[in-house]
């Protein structure tokens, strides 16, 4: 199975949405296990197999009234998995997992359900911008559909019952992935983590495990999932998001007005720095595209088009760009791909 | 090789080098955040750092679960309370049961509560989502206390003792 040509098609939550200066996307995450079947940690091979093929089942009529694709991740070679890891639709513990597992999503990727991750069923769902209820609404809609078909494992006192207790309750986890250049500049991060502390949430890294700060794209998510009802949670993570746009935008103006030529060199260079560079690794391009990213939202570059930036965050990932050589690449040879390729992206010819 | 590679930088100043490293477990994954000394102390509601603290910090996480170890295994997934604290994660669904009285304590720690209030499935019947419903409303009420909205929680409070009066088993031992 070759997944190459999803490398052609943008992501939808990186399109933007409603406060897309500041949230890059928002993300819902719900937790199931089918009752009478013990969890991954201990399951044979047997039953992950009669699990795969249970739940490959319950999602085929829902695969076929909303378009979902429904793949063998098992099957997949290592570029294929690290592809949709790469696009968020599997975990990295699902990329890596050694079992039969699978992963169905739609069409604009802003659904996806895993089946036999850490836990049996987990249905993700993504908007870009701050649209927490909406991308909530979804999942909640596919955990009905899969509820008529599959039992999950529930009980009156914990809830929906997980393999690890801090998921158990409500199995959600509700994140909105924000950007903060300034803030990260200005360095009042330690403002951003006190308030996430404060609010019992967590701050962690936008690119995942070993990433913070990364682009200055953060992470904010619900830390517990017991005791409280979604409605709260969504609310909880939603006025954190809100409080930061504020933050984050104040800042921005503060830096500008307080030394304009400086602020506005520090993003031209970035800018300068994509289009001219010989070789860039992952990372750095990752922190030039963050600057020319704030640069945009703040009109300081009029060029290039916001859609070429957002693609790129994508295109410029080691496994996206490995889509685009036949022979396999090593990593200097990929550090000059991605200039080649971020430089001729950001060509006005 | 260069030492300054191996120096990891304060993720709050990002000037000083981090000699706290704080480690939280989201979704199973270990997220690890790096401090300087400085900023750890000025950054409300972490654990504490002095030695002693820590000890007892520890020690009385520790202390009553020591007393749960003895050995007790589940019939149907073959986990023990060890194994499950070594690695973070259950065996099956009837270890919620089994280590219950050492799990309440770990999930008043992670969730501070250890009752769940939200979605039902349909399984699940019309008394789980009663006391569901029940629950996340007596939450709704003692916020409405605390931010001094007495008439909301008086609507509240008349809401889950109709809720509790409807039940199968209602009780008069409270009233
Ligand atoms: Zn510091
Ligand atoms: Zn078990």
């Amino acid at each position: 199975m070759n997944l190459t040509h999803l490398r052609d098609k943008p992501v939808e939550w990186l399109k933007g949405g409603p406060e897309e200066d500041v949230v890059v996307s928002s993300r819902i995450r719900l937790a199931r296990n089918v009752d009478g079947y013990p969890f991954m940690t201990t399951a044979s091979a047997r039953q992950k197999a009669e699990l795969e093929r249970l739940l490959r089942n319950a999602l085929t009529p829902a695969c076929a009234g909303a378009g979902l694709t429904y793949l063998e991740v098992h099957e997949l070679d290592t570029l294929g998995r690290n592809l949709l890891l790469e696009r968020r639709l599997i975990s990295r513990q699902h990329a890596e997992a050694d079992w039969v597992r699978g992963v169905a999503f739609d069409a604009g990727e802003r659904l996806s359900i895993l089946v036999n991750e850490e836990d049996h069923v987990r249905i993700q769902s993504v908007r870009g911008g701050l649209r927490l209820q909406e991308a909530f609404e979804r999942a909640d809609h596919f955990d009905d559909i899969m509820s008529r078909h599959v039992p999950f494992a529930f009980s009156d006192q914990y809830g929906y019952l997980t393999a690890c207790p801090t998921n158990v309750g409500t199995g959600l986890r509700a994140s909105v992935m924000v950007h903060l250049p300034a803030l990260s500049m200005a360095q009042e991060m330690n403002q951003v983590l006190q308030l996430a502390q404060r609010q019992n949430l967590t701050l962690r890294g936008g690119y995942g495990e070993g990433t913070y700060g990364a682009g200055d794209f953060y992470q904010v998510s619900n830390k517990v999932t017991l005791g409280i009802s979604e409605t709260e949670i969504l609310e909880t993570a939603h006025s954190a998001a809100r409080q930061l746009i504020l933050m984050e935008r104040k800042t921005r103006e503060r830096l500008h007005n307080d030394d304009p030529q400086r602020f506005e060199d520090h993003i031209w260079r970035a800018y300068q720095l994509l289009c001219s560079a010989a070789t860039i690794s992952s990372q750095e391009a990752l922190n030039l595209l963050s600057q020319v990213r704030m640069g945009l939202q703040m009109q300081v570059l009029t060029w290039p088009p916001k859609e070429t930036v957002n693609d790129l965050f994508l295109l410029t990932l080691p496994a996206h760009l490995q889509t685009m050589e036949e022979e396999p690449l090593d990593g200097a040879q990929r550090d000059q791909l991605r200039a080649d390729f971020v430089s001729q992206r950001l060509s006005k010819t | 090789m260069d030492d300054d590679e191996n120096k990891i930088i304060c993720q709050i100043c990002g000037k000083r080098q981090a000699t706290v490293h704080l480690t939280e477990f989201v979704e199973g994954e270990p997220v690890q955040t790096h401090f300087c000394e400085a900023c750890y102390s000025e950054t409300e509601g972490l654990p504490p750092l002095t030695p002693a603290a820590v000890f007892s910090h520890i020690l009385s996480a520790v202390a009553p679960e020591l007393k749960k170890l003895t050995g007790r295994r589940c019939p149907h997934c073959g986990m023990d309370y060890l194994t499950f604290r070594q690695q973070g994660l259950l065996g099956c669904p009837n270890d919620y049961e089994l280590f219950k009285d050492a799990l309440s304590q770990l999930l008043e720690q992670i969730h501070a509560s250890t009752e769940h209030c939200g979605k039902v499935p349909p399984q699940a019947g019309r008394q789980a989502a009663l006391h569901s419903r029940a629950r996340s409303l007596r939450r709704q009420m003692e916020k409405a206390v605390l931010t001094e909205n007495y008439e909301l929680a008086a609507q509240l409070r008349d809401e889950i003792q109709g809720i509790e009066s409807g039940q199968d088993e209602p009780d008069t031992s409270k009233r």
